[in-house]
């Protein structure tokens, strides 16, 4: 299926030929012919695609957490205070007696340790605590709020323009079909006269 | 602190940088401080020159439809279409910037994830235009 005005919105040639061959079913099943609908389509084929993206992009978000939140498991509150490591003379009274205790009491050396050796260290005091392999994506979906928060806020607003774009779709079609209806009775009525 | 030698010195170098002379390199630093480029006025001058060329199909095929509500549903789509392109551009802008150690499968992803804070005005502008868009549509009886 041609796009139209022959631009390609999508830089990742995949990310491309997917939107098109979307396009092409959706125009197809919501029989859009006019120049408007057919944009109209190509729009709600992007948005598609650029749901996906970002859905995605949460699910990364989350798998990049997992290291962060297997040091959380392993020593709870070890993001709390290691971050405070950069920016020690920050620290007062109380936090900075407890953030010392913490990076005598190894803090440091988990910061350092192998990503891999410390979800697996993870996952063994998980499994000694009966708790499931999830807890662990748990907590670092927790630690990628933040992020998610702002890529939902960004699926939103496209799955509120999604919801729009169909139902106005819609109606032009069904306005569409009740003029070719008009249309086709009064040549037969005309016809019968 | 600077001693007047080192001052007048300054001041005479300074004179030897003030800014771009040629006028490729005058519009070259005017778009210095582009970020997406949808605010601008060459962008908006575009936009309604093919806004009114969409217009005009939109309403061979609709013969209902106003001029008005034709042209601006067109300049709606125009501006959406060019938000979309813009993220995009801006996230393969930012994978030359992910490390090369990250998967293949990652590597999009921690991109878009690194210009979240970029993409929230984009975001602004979508709405606007999806907002003007559905309008416009309305008004078509």
């Amino acid at each position: 299926m041609r796009l139209m005005l022959g631009r390609s919105t999508f830089r990742n040639p995949s990310d491309q030929v997917e939107a098109e061959g979307l396009l092409g079913v959706l125009a197809r099943e919501l029989q859009a012919k006019s120049t408007l609908q057919m944009l109209l389509v190509q729009r709600l084929s992007g948005l598609f695609i650029e749901i996906r993206q970002l859905r995605s992009a949460v699910a990364t978000a989350v798998t990049l957490q997992r290291p962060a939140a297997a040091r959380e498991i392993i020593t709870p509150g070890f993001n709390h205070f290691y971050p405070a490591a950069a920016s020690t003379t920050q620290t007062v009274g109380a936090y900075e007696t407890a953030y010392g205790a913490f990076m005598s009491g190894g803090g440091e050396e988990l910061a350092k340790r192998d990503d891999a050796r410390v979800i697996a260290e993870a996952l063994s005091v998980l499994a000694t605590n009966g708790m499931r392999e999830e807890a662990l994506n748990e907590v670092a979906y927790i630690l990628a709020l933040p992020t998610i928060e702002r890529l939902e806020r960004l699926i939103a607003t496209k799955h509120g323009e999604e919801e729009a774009l169909i139902e106005q779709l819609l109606r032009m079609i069904d306005r569409q079909k009740r003029i070719i209806d008009l249309q086709s009775s009064k040549e037969l009525t005309s016809g019968g006269c | 602190m600077a001693s007047e030698r080192q001052k007048a010195a300054n001041r005479a170098n300074a004179k030897n940088s003030t800014g771009p002379k040629s006028p490729d390199g005058k519009r070259n630093a005017a778009r210095n401080a582009r970020r997406h480029g949808l605010s601008g006025k060459w962008a908006t001058s575009r936009e309604t020159l093919e806004a009114r060329a969409l217009a005009e199909a939109f309403c061979l095929d609709d013969c209902q439809l106003s001029f008005q509500d034709a042209v601006a549903i067109a300049a709606a789509v125009l501006r959406l279409q060019d938000v979309t392109r813009i993220a995009q551009e801006m996230v393969q802008f930012a994978l030359q910037s992910v490390d090369d150690g990250v998967p293949p499968e990652l590597r999009e992803d921690l991109a878009r994830i690194s210009i979240l804070r970029r993409l929230g005005p984009l975001d602004d502008y979508e709405r606007r235009a999806f907002g003007s868009l559905r309008k416009h549509i309305r008004r078509i009886k």
